[in-house]
């Protein structure tokens, strides 16, 4: 497939060109996936947030000014179109109701956690309760602050940094649970 | 509370783990999504599907290969006449032909002067040119002197006919045969 530049495929699009309009996709759609599979719980719920992120990029491209990176404009628009989507969800951003902090010690064995790939941390991700994947997500693989992740999902600081608490337990005790120690 | 660096651990293994992934998709396939998705993103945007340009381009082609092969059809299939009324434009005509063409077009002539009007058939000085003596005469000798003899009359005038030079040469040539030759001079030893 033919490469374009950001330029271009801006450009492209905005005269209307087919081409580049599936050349931006092509070219966006594995990343933007990845992150939006992070955000979703499986793969149908990424796909419908992956339609409806590029919806919105095809109809909002003509505000992209070209003062960054089209990719990072891109990914804005998947990440809030990813949030949007978990906010409408009932149990978003509330305590799970059997949530208990998780009191054992963390004793998985750093090789094993070194070798997790990413299908399998993915697979964790994706059972985290809707409002702690969020947090989590934002916080420790997007690098949002507390303030920027309160202000996104429309709750206080106090609920993010709870809900990052709550979702590293959650991620540890899932961990621990599929670690088989070597003997 | 579990230890800060534990947490920090937890964080910095997604974190890692998720920013170094290739740009390449997976080869089975986990990160990418279904072919509907852009499809369905088609339909809701609207867009004429990126396949359509190509396609119209290779509709165009077909469609101009497709002319060119029936004109080629055409012109076998009439080739028999074509090449045919070309030479005849470019060449002269034989004289059988300028004979058939003459014994009809007295005919025709003598029907036209009568009524005193005559319509000036495309090719018709061409027929009534008299067969060059070399055989070889130029196209452009030819159109000039058919457009001579060939000029339409003018109204309430009757139009010399031709003369048929060809049987003239005709009966020439056979008188000549005819003719017992000299006897060759005896060589005087």
């Amino acid at each position: 497939m033919q490469q374009f530049s950001d330029q271009e495929l801006v450009s492209g699009i905005l005269r209307g060109s087919p081409a580049h309009q599936l050349a931006l996709y092509k070219q966006y759609s594995v990343p933007m996936f990845r992150v939006l599979l992070r955000f979703s719980r499986d793969k149908s719920e990424a796909e419908d947030m992956l339609q409806d992120g590029f919806v919105r990029v095809y109809r909002d491209i003509v505000q992209y000014r070209g003062d960054g990176a089209l990719g990072g404009w891109i990914r804005r628009i998947m990440v809030n179109t990813a949030l949007s989507h978990l906010r409408k969800q009932k149990d978003f951003v509330k305590d799970v109701p059997d949530f208990a902090p998780y009191e054992a010690k963390f004793h998985t064995d750093e090789d094993f956690v070194s070798q997790l790939d990413v299908q399998t941390l993915m697979g964790y991700l994706q059972k985290l309760p809707p409002g702690y994947r969020a947090v989590f997500n934002l916080y420790a693989i997007d690098g949002y602050s507390h303030e920027e992740i309160a202000e996104q999902l429309g709750i206080t600081v106090g609920t993010s940094k709870s809900q990052l608490f709550k979702a590293r337990e959650y991620i540890k005790k899932i961990i621990d649970k599929s670690f088989i120690p070597s003997r | 509370m579990t230890d800060p660096k534990e947490l920090n651990t937890i964080d910095k293994l997604f974190r890692d783990t998720f920013s170094s992934l290739p740009d390449t998709p997976a080869p089975d396939g986990w990160d990418i999504p279904s072919e509907r998705v852009w499809m369905r993103i088609r339909r809701e945007i609207g867009f004429p599907p990126a396949a359509t340009g190509s396609n119209s381009r290779w509709m165009l082609a077909a469609l101009t290969v497709g002319m060119v092969v029936a004109g080629i059809y055409w012109l076998r299939s009439t080739g028999g006449d074509t090449p045919e009324l070309n030479n005849k434009a470019s060449e002269i005509p034989t004289a059988p032909r300028v004979i058939a063409a003459e014994s009809s077009d007295s005919e025709d002539n003598s029907a036209e002067v009568s009524s005193g009007v005559r319509s000036i058939p495309a090719n018709k000085g061409k027929e009534e040119t008299p067969e060059a003596p070399s055989g070889r005469q130029t196209a452009g000798e030819d159109t000039g002197t058919n457009r001579m003899k060939g000029a339409a009359p003018l109204p309430g005038t009757s139009r010399p006919v031709a003369p048929n030079t060809t049987e003239e040469r005709r009966a020439a040539l056979e008188q000549l045969w005819r003719t017992p030759l000299d006897m060759l001079p005896v060589p005087r030893k």
